[in-house]
């Protein structure tokens, strides 16, 4: 046998195959994690930016969009008081989602009470004197027979429903970048 | 298909189910009372199917809002009509009334809520259409 000679024991492939395997399952949960946080950034951002501003009262504007919080393992409860009306998708942090130890759920949620209203819509019944817009100093009757009524944006459900364009899309990005 | 003729096959097939309450659409001007639903087509989609190949595959939601001005009362009477409309647009059902096919994918409601004095819930019918180029 010469010096430069080696020779790989059944154990020793065994180390180095698991080696390389290891390797490659890090370099895979490496990737899966951009791949779940580019398509979560873009989700939520999508949902931010399409929250509308409500462009009537300039001192509330942005109190809808501010309103979605981001967090790991449970929903979020509280208000968070942010008003930003030009918020978008740039400036949204996302954790870590994918890690040896496992996956986390991530949630974005909005507790500002007229939510529901500006997904789903609504009437309001007896409006007295209309809406006032701040800008001009004047009330607007914005109702159809004496019922105000606003129409959904559905800013949550038409991006879930992209939820297949988002993967795709990350996925080409990250995994062909 | 065009957005009009999406929204014209939803009215006509809400109009088949024979809800046997007031169903008006988005814009309409009418007088709420009793208990009436609404219809709203959210925005649309477009996906190109290629250059110069079957064209556009278009999909959106449209929204039922079922309402109800008694609150304070059961909900059951509502979900009896909840459950028409599910019926009516179960998955893989498809409604070519109006040049083009409209396919329904599925059909999810919200909780049921007080908004603004009324008892509302509301139903997202999600569709896929293609239109030829």
């Amino acid at each position: 046998m010469t010096d430069n000679t080696q020779t790989v024991s059944p154990d020793g492939f065994a180390s180095a195959l698991n080696k390389i395997l290891e390797r490659f399952d890090l370099q895979n949960i490496e990737s899966a994690d951009l791949v779940m946080r580019e398509t979560t950034k873009n989700m939520f951002g999508s949902i931010i930016e399409d929250t509308p501003v409500g462009d009537f009262d300039p001192a509330h504007a942005g109190t809808l969009k501010g309103g979605w919080e981001i967090t790991t393992g449970s929903a979020y409860s509280g208000l968070t008081g942010r008003m930003t009306p030009r918020r978008t998708r740039k400036g949204l942090r996302i954790p870590r989602l994918i890690t040896k130890q496992g996956s986390k759920d991530i949630y974005l949620t909005n507790n500002v009470p007229y939510i529901n209203v500006a997904e789903y819509g609504g009437y309001k019944k007896n409006p007295k004197l209309g809406t006032l817009d701040k800008r001009t100093g004047r009330y607007v009757i914005r109702s159809k027979g004496g019922f105000s009524k606003q129409a959904p944006k559905g800013m949550v459900r038409k991006n879930m429903a992209k939820a297949g364009h988002f993967l795709t899309e990350a996925a080409n990005k990250v995994l062909k970048g | 298909m065009s957005f009009l003729n999406v929204a014209k096959q939803f009215a006509k097939s809400v109009d088949d189910l024979a809800l046997g309450i007031t169903v008006v659409q988005e814009n309409d001007d009418f007088t709420p009372a009793g208990q009436w639903a609404e219809m709203t087509m959210l925005s649309h989609d477009f996906d190109s199917l290629g250059k110069s190949g079957a064209g556009d595959e278009q999909s959106g939601i449209c929204q039922i809002s079922l309402f109800d001005a008694a609150t304070g009362t059961l909900q059951g009477s509502l979900l009896g009509i909840a459950d028409a409309i599910n019926a009516g647009f179960r998955h893989g059902a498809e409604f070519s009334d109006f040049t083009d096919t409209v396919f329904i994918q599925r059909v999810t409601r919200n909780a049921g809520r007080v908004s603004g004095g009324f008892y509302q819930i509301d139903l997202s019918i999600y569709w896929t259409s293609y239109t030829d180029r």
